[in-house]
């Protein structure tokens, strides 16, 4: 009876030291492999996954920061185009401006020049009507006087008679 | 006979042998251990590859581009179920998990097979998630992490308490069950997937030479997108139980 019970116990003992008998069970190896993979893991979280992590935020980061420049550049853009604009309008009413200035002062100096012009050959035609009409009054009288002989001798010279004669008779006869 | 035996096809496929050694007391699978570090090495090269090339404004390297397309995938993933703020261990941690069972279920498509005296197909580097060990490893320490996270969230008695109770009190002996079945469902699910795979390969390499590679190199291909899905799906498993181990009554929506 107990020599039964006891070739049972030495019968298991016997199995359980025979090695390999169950390889479902798990030995030793358990906590070398779990040493392994701390070890893997450790390496991974500090040498990997961190290093990984802050490539992917940078990345992310210079992505957005290339985003930002992109839109502030288009607004820039934007704002300076209509800046332009307003500029160039600006410069062109400006222009407009002083077209109309500086034709407005060139009709102002032609019609001063032509008004004193005016005023010049105004005075011009008085000065010479002036100088006309003295060298006519100082001309009239020599010119009166000499009028009775050159109508005499015309008149002589038309009729064939003396008419310094027939003046004298028609003197006589208008008297009588 | 020695001769005989080695050119002899392989006829009997050897499931779940492991080459054992005894380290600081325990009992260790050498075989498991080694392809482990294989995997560690390899992520950690591409993770100091990162950190030594690691760039914001230049052109990002390739090894930059994948870890970037998986933090990206992860971050996202952990935004929608759960936000970045509440544990900000998950994503590093779902990383790590992503990329580390990723690698490890990749070192199977290593062409690196050889006979063992028994006559078995033995691959020299054994997917490390083949092993109950490693999967058992991984899930019981997300499954200390998102509790922990939990208690952190909900109180050292408004966690426990909003575990059981779940949403309707009547199913509490429910949801203790689904909270125990949580990490065994998760490592399981990855150990049958690659254990699986370890189990076909040995099964093709029964095949006679001319005609084994058209199997094996289906096989491999599809082993690849298995391995794919297990780890991204480890991963996924991962977010979902942080966000309803910190979920509140107020946050459902």
């Amino acid at each position: 009876m107990s020599g039964a019970v006891i070739s049972g116990v030495t019968l298991l003992s016997a199995e359980a030291e025979a090695g390999p008998t169950n390889f479902l069970i798990p030995n030793g190896t358990f906590f070398f492999v779990l040493a392994i993979f701390l070890i893997v893991f450790w390496v991974i979280a500090k040498f990997v996954v961190k290093p990984v992590q802050q490539v992917l935020d940078e990345r992310e980061r210079l992505i957005a920061q290339t985003a930002q420049d992109n839109r502030q550049a288009a607004e820039q853009d934007v704002a300076a185009e209509s800046e332009f604009k307003q500029e160039l309008a600006a410069a062109r009413s400006e222009a407009g401006g002083l077209r109309d200035q500086a034709r407005a002062e060139g009709r102002q100096v032609a019609d001063d020049l032509r008004s004193d012009a005016n005023v010049v050959v105004a005075d011009k035609l008085q000065q010479a009507s002036d100088a006309l009409r003295v060298e006519g009054e100082s001309l009239a009288p020599s010119l009166n006087t000499s009028v009775e002989s050159l109508s005499l001798t015309l008149a002589n010279r038309i009729l064939g008679v003396d008419a310094e004669s027939s003046k004298q008779q028609s003197n006589g006869e208008g008297r009588g | 006979m020695t001769m005989i035996k080695e050119f002899s096809p392989v006829t009997s496929i050897e499931v779940g042998s492991h080459t054992t050694a005894t380290w600081l007391g325990m009992t260790v699978n050498t075989d498991t251990i080694y392809a482990t570090l294989v995997a560690a090495a390899v992520t950690l090269l591409l993770a100091f590859f990162l950190r030594a090339k690691v760039t914001s404004t230049g052109v990002p390297s390739g090894v930059q581009l994948f870890w970037e397309a998986v933090t990206v995938q992860m971050r996202s993933q952990v935004q929608a179920s759960m936000g970045l703020s509440l544990a900000p261990f998950v994503l590093p941690l779902v990383v790590s998990l992503f990329v580390f069972i990723l690698v490890a279920n990749w070192i199977s498509v290593l062409p690196l097979q050889f006979a063992s005296a028994e006559g078995g197909a033995v691959e020299l580097l054994k997917p490390p998630a083949s092993d109950i060990n490693f999967v058992l490893a991984l899930a019981l320490f997300v499954f200390i992490c998102y509790h922990a996270a939990g208690f952190k969230r909900s109180g050292i008695i408004g966690y426990p308490i909003k575990v059981t109770k779940g949403h309707v009190a009547f199913l509490a002996p429910i949801n203790l069950v689904e909270e125990i079945a949580k990490p065994i469902s998760l490592s399981l699910r990855l150990f049958g997937n690659i254990f699986a795979g370890v189990i076909m390969v040995g099964l093709i390499a029964m095949l006679p030479s001319y005609i084994m590679w058209a199997p094996n190199a289906i096989w491999k291909t599809f082993d690849l997108f298995v391995g794919l899905i297990q780890a991204f799906i480890f991963a996924l498993l991962t977010i979902l139980y942080f966000s309803q181990a910190t979920e509140t009554e107020e946050s459902h929506h």
